[in-house]
């Protein structure tokens, strides 16, 4: 074994894309900024709470964004990081099996209230385009505030 | 990492450094990967999809970017890497989004804006290097005046390399 990892689907964010837009859609280029950061704070906290002693298995918690199914990523490729374990516990009892669910659980009601705020705003944003004669993928793209933020 | 995977490696060098950094310094160091990668992702959209089908998704491989930082011995570093690989078509105008860092090619270190020869991660590692390098430096070199000689040495062991562990999924 070399590594651990972790995937945090979040079938309520496409939930709430399909209500507010009418259908599934990917996500904006905004609303992956949001989600990232969050995925960036949880790969901050676990590294907080991981043993100082490891600290290269610290160092390598890492996150990103997939979107089918939308999800946050979170890995560690030190290899030995599957072991680590509090003082006083076992490798039978692997910290990462815990904590990550812990930092997740500590984090959810959060994450999701910004993904639909930032959900809101992108379909606000595409009705907007729209209204100026541009398609959703220039909203989605990012492009579109390009376009604006040029003029 | 695949060759075409986009890398973004920062070294910063502190002489006479000869401990890895404590947990208040190593903060000074995930504060800046932060902003660091927020100026990236915040940079990178905006393309034009030439080619894309339209029912592809789009920001592919602003969603992959990823960071670490190596704070257990000099130079230390910040790490972002990009292992985007692109979407799969299902057939009936449906596409899949591939997951990063899996199965199949990596594209982001190919990327560039329309009329420009100059690849987006390049753009990118001059602005890091000119705008939040120095910076950092200057405030870990401060943060380290404060802690001096509170940090003992470890020496950790490696163990031998094979597949991740994949955890149940959470949702």
């Amino acid at each position: 074994m070399a590594g651990v990892e972790q995937t945090i689907i979040l079938p309520s964010v496409e939930a709430y894309i399909v209500e507010a837009h009418g259908s599934a859609r990917g996500l904006s280029s905004a609303e992956i900024n949001v989600l990232a950061e969050w995925a960036d704070t949880i790969a901050a906290e676990i590294a907080d709470a991981w043993p100082v002693d490891t600290s290269t298995s610290r160092d390598m918690w890492m996150a990103h964004i997939e979107q089918d199914p939308i999800a946050i990523f979170v890995y560690n490729d030190v290899d030995y990081v599957e072991w680590v374990h509090y003082a006083g516990g076992s490798a039978d009892d692997p910290l990462w099996e815990a904590l990550i669910p812990e930092v997740w659980d500590r984090n959810r009601a959060l994450v999701i209230a910004a993904m639909r705020d930032a959900i809101d705003a992108t379909e606000a944003e595409i009705r907007q385009a729209r209204a100026e004669g541009y398609d959703e993928r220039s909203v989605l793209s990012g492009r579109y505030r390009r376009v604006r933020a040029a003029v | 990492m695949a060759r075409a995977d986009a890398s973004l490696v920062s070294t910063i060098d502190i002489e006479g450094m000869i401990r890895r950094l404590d947990d208040a310094e190593r903060a000074v160091l995930t504060r800046h990967q932060r902003a660091v990668l927020k100026f990236v992702r915040g940079t990178w959209d905006g393309w034009e999809y030439a080619g894309r089908p339209k029912g592809a998704k789009t920001g592919i491989s602003q969603a992959a970017w990823a960071a670490s930082v190596q704070s257990t011995e000099r130079p230390f570093r910040l790490e972002l890497v990009n292992q985007a690989r692109g979407f799969e078509a299902l057939g009936g105008g449906r596409y899949r989004v591939l997951k990063p860092g899996g199965a199949g090619d990596g594209y982001a270190a190919y990327v560039h804006r329309a009329g420009s020869s100059k690849l987006e991660q390049d753009v990118l590692a001059e602005a890091i290097a000119t705008d939040y390098i120095p910076k950092l430096k200057a405030d870990l070199i401060a943060e380290i005046q404060r802690s001096l000689g509170q940090t003992k040495r470890k020496k950790l062991r490696r163990g031998a390399a094979g597949p991740r562990r994949a955890g149940r999924t959470l949702a």
